[in-house]
């Protein structure tokens, strides 16, 4: 027998006191830790070739792969010749500074086996589809994610005598996981910090309510949890806590919903699992597990929707014409519905805190990709190669016009600010929510309140050490006191050089909880709007100034000590083009002569030109009392 | 030296395993059905061998369920023990399958190597380990950036990241004490170069997964066909 000698050192059994005795590092190892904090800038959402959509779209990055890209290497892309070779190649402009790998759990077996030569399944008619048929493939299995929660079943493949899908996945789990182990950087230059996860895909109905699955370090449950084996929240939830809060020494895990634009409702509709309203132990969980939440990312903008309650005229940002994940693909136009966005949900955590006495809804903010190219971070607006899981795919041949739906866009990025760039400070960072998200630019953005900041605090030698020692930042609850309520938020346009595109404007969001409802308001405190900055769409050239920095300390006219209320800030870049534009400029489109047909997107006038890059704060909250 | 010792005794075993297969007296016999595959015969052979059955949570569980469903009462120890018993393990094809998959993972799985194996790649691989030179800069802004904080540290490739890639570039090319006015992309800002700490080769300790990772990954394709071959030569296969 070699099985056990084979085995030795390769993995650990349960209760093995070396495990128990788990050491988590500590915040301070790295040589560069700054006190006050830094942005880091991340991407928490990326798929990778072991994910069924990503594959079955060409997609063959694989974890380390996606890894090497973030760290600044130049990787091949979809399509490929007959010898394997990429036909595109992508690098970043910057590297990130971390990230989060989150392949699908569903289907992550069943990827491994047919495309695994040997395996039992590897004949199997689903795999030979898979192989052969990948467009008839990717609607015939994702449609079992659309199943209802008591019909969720996994594919018919895993049911066949001698397959063994659970063994498959856990394969291609500890690729994910050796995959982090590599890329993050132990040494105290603490250049890169990768994290393990996965995305839960729950789709009932095809109505989004897929949540990533972050792990706080290498200490990670054996399987990933996947649909068809929890298809309800509240049951991934509680697996979370059996196979790592409360069953693995050292593990710590959070979940991030996204896309609630395409849930119809359903992400934020205050319901359990048995249809009932959530009580307070539901609210308390879900608060615990959720403190962000995804806004932006390819398939939209989740902030707010011009048709709410909560809209305003800047909701228009990044608008996907779609409410479901089945429309997005089949390119059915639907309109959202009121608590679709994270605006209206904040809203509405204020409204469950009075009746529960806990906000579910206490989100912080980040943005990411979502890319299924295996291509984190990759969100430059004029070379957007497409989003590779839905939509559009680049798997045959070169893209002939834009690479994908026009209605997606490049996706966004999760910044947090932590001492240093290791995994225990940005675990932290995310846990309290000091954290926001960006539309694709780095723009760094800074936000503290409190009832004794300085009304001059941003011409303070040392704006954020101000900041801290007399208020709290953007994720924190704001402590009762006396006097007003003041506001700082602060702006550093994108540093790269060229191009620089400069800030038009800070704006505060403020919702606030009366007893008829819940009500926002949109306040301009800092830049411009009117200054005339833009871009000449023919040419995609900027026109007029904007910002390189903004700072203003605001003083809300309304605050009331005893109504609860959250504020974060957003901050505008200066309008530029949209990718598509960008491209149909790059490929000498004019729509006043001939266009090609597959530039006539270029000329609809009902497509986008324009857009205003932002960040998004995380919120700052008030309850009277606490 | 907790590692070290863990990873002697995991290399330990292995030559030793190999070893007695080496010098194994008696070949290894195994029958097989007509057609059936002799590497898939082998790998469940040696599963059973090794009594993965009895500890594997995924058979386990299917075990109770098999024995509850034919309803048969008792605990979950007493159905499994009851279970093996009756032969489920050589005939149950999800067992097998199960077995199958942990024999193929394990048979493509590369073991930890040891200290001194991944001391020599480090050696030998020492640039792509390197450790960056780290800059220690404070800044003060003409006029006033709020958000830009008053000091700055990091990599070439941080301060890019932060500051970007032209007022980066000033920076890593000044003196230890230097003070300068740079550009940034906000507007000027009065820098002073405090320290660098130089770059420098990595040790072991600080880079070890990624050395692992590394090593591994050089050796994977070809253990696996390595291993493969050394079972098959171990085993008489007879067909039924």
């Amino acid at each position: 027998m070699i099985w056990w000698a084979l085995l030795a050192g390769c993995s650990s059994t349960p209760g093995d006191p070396l495990e128990d005795a788990y050491v988590a590092e500590v915040i301070g190892r790295c040589e560069a830790y700054t006190e006050t904090k830094v942005p880091l800038f991340g991407d928490t959402h990326v798929h990778t070739a072991l994910s069924l959509d990503a594959s079955l779209q060409g997609t063959r990055l694989r974890p380390a792969d996606a890894y090497r890209f973030a760290r600044g290497e130049e990787v091949g892309i979809q399509p490929h010749d007959s010898a394997g070779d990429p036909l595109r190649t992508v690098r970043l402009q910057r590297p990130l500074d971390w990230v989060v790998l989150s392949d699908h759990a569903e289907f992550l077996g069943l990827v491994h086996i047919c495309s695994t030569p040997g395996l039992p399944g590897y004949d199997d008619a689903i795999c030979q589809g898979y192989r052969d048929d990948p467009d008839a493939s990717f609607f015939g299995l994702n449609f079992l994610l659309t199943a209802d929660e008591s019909d969720a079943e996994p594919p018919p493949l895993c049911a066949i005598e001698g397959v063994d899908c659970d063994a498959a996945s856990a394969v291609a789990w500890q690729e994910v996981r050796d995959a982090a182990a590599a890329a993050y950087d132990t040494t105290d230059a603490c250049t890169f910090t990768s994290f393990v996860g996965y995305e839960w895909s729950s789709n009932p109905g095809a109505l989004n309510l897929h949540r990533n699955v972050v792990f706080r370090n290498e200490q990670v449950p054996e399987i990933p949890v996947s649909y068809f084996d929890e298809p309800h929240v509240e049951d991934l939830w509680g697996r979370l806590y059996s196979e790592c809060l409360d069953g693995l020494a050292g593990c710590d895990v959070l979940t991030i919903p996204h896309n609630s634009n395409l849930s119809s409702g359903l992400m934020f509709q205050g319901l359990d699992k048995n249809g009932m309203p959530m009580d307070a132990d539901y609210a308390a969980i879900r608060q615990a597990m959720e403190p962000l939440v995804e806004i932006f990312q390819h398939k939209g903008d989740s902030e707010c929707w011009t048709g709410s309650p909560a809209g305003d005229e800047l909701c228009g940002f990044e608008y996907l014409p779609y409410n479901n994940l089945a429309s997005a693909n089949l390119d059915q136009k639907g309109e959202p519905t009121a608590l679709d966005f994270v605006r209206d949900a904040l809203g509405e955590g204020l409204a469950l805190q009075q009746s529960l006495g806990v906000n579910p809804y206490k989100y912080g903010i980040v943005a990411s990709t979502d890319t299924h190219l295996g291509t984190p971070g990759l969100t430059d607006e004029a070379s957007f190669p497409g989003h590779g899981g839905a939509g559009q795919a680049n798997r045959d041949g070169l893209p002939v016009g834009h690479p994908d739906v026009v209605a997606f866009n490049p996706g966004g990025l999760a910044v947090v600010w932590a001492q240093e760039n290791s995994r225990e400070a940005i675990w932290a960072a995310m846990r309290r929510r000091e954290a926001y998200g960006t539309s694709g630019p780095r723009i760094v953005l800074r936000m503290f309140a409190g009832h004794g900041l300085d009304e001059d605090l941003c011409e303070a030698q040392d704006y954020a050490q101000g900041g801290y020692a007399t208020g709290v930042p953007m994720g924190a609850d704001l402590p009762s006191g006396d006097g007003p309520l003041r506001i700082s938020v602060a702006a550093l346009r994108d540093a790269l050089d060229d191009p620089g595109t400069r800030l038009q404007r800070i704006q505060i969001v403020k919702g606030w909880h009366t007893p008829n409802g819940v009500q926002f308001a949109v306040h301009d405190v800092a830049g411009d709007p009117t200054a005339g900055a833009g871009f000449d769409a023919d040419t995609c050239a900027p026109t007029g100034e904007g910002d390189d920095s903004l700072c203003t300390t605001w003083t809300d006219p309304d605050f009331d000590p005893s109504v609860p209320a959250f504020w974060y800030a957003r901050v505008l870049e200066v309008p530029t083009c949209r990718w598509t534009q960008a491209q149909c400029v790059d490929a000498g489109v004019s729509c006043q002569g001939q266009v090609p047909d597959e530039w006539a997107g270029c000329c609809d006038p009902d497509l986008p030109r324009t857009i205003q890059e932002r960040a998004w704060s995380s919120p700052i909250w008030y309850v009277p009392g606490e | 030296m907790i590692g070290r010792f863990f990873a002697l005794l995991a290399a330990g075993a292995v030559l030793f395993a190999l070893r007695g297969l080496v010098a194994a007296p008696e070949p290894l016999v195994v029958e097989i059905e007509p057609g059936e595959d002799v590497g898939e015969a082998i790998l469940i052979d040696q599963a059973v061998r090794g009594r993965w059955y009895a500890t594997d949570s995924v058979v386990r569980g299917h075990l109770v369920r098999a024995m509850r469903f034919a309803g048969e009462p008792g605990t979950d120890a007493e159905l499994v023990d009851r279970g093996i018993a009756l032969g489920l393990v050589e005939t149950d094809p999800l067992i097998r399958a199960r077995m199958l998959e942990r024999a193929r993972w394990a048979l493509g799985a590369v073991p930890d190597p040891t200290y001194e194996q991944l001391e020599d790649w480090l050696d030998a691989h020492a640039d792509e380990f390197r450790i960056d030179a780290v800059y220690h800069v404070s800044q003060t802004p003409r006029e006033p950036m709020a958000a830009l904080g008053p000091t700055l540290q990091g990599t070439r490739a941080q301060l890019a990241g932060q500051v970007g890639e032209r007022a980066a570039a000033e920076i890593v090319g000044m003196e230890v004490g230097e003070r300068r006015s740079i550009e940034y992309p906000w507007g000027t800002v009065d820098v002073r170069l405090h320290s660098v700490d130089s770059p420098r080769d990595a040790v072991l300790h600080e880079v070890e997964n990624a050395v692992r990772e590394s090593w591994r990954a050089d050796r994977r394709d070809r253990v696996l066909a390595h291993r493969m071959a050394l079972l098959r030569e171990q085993y008489q296969v007879v067909e039924r």
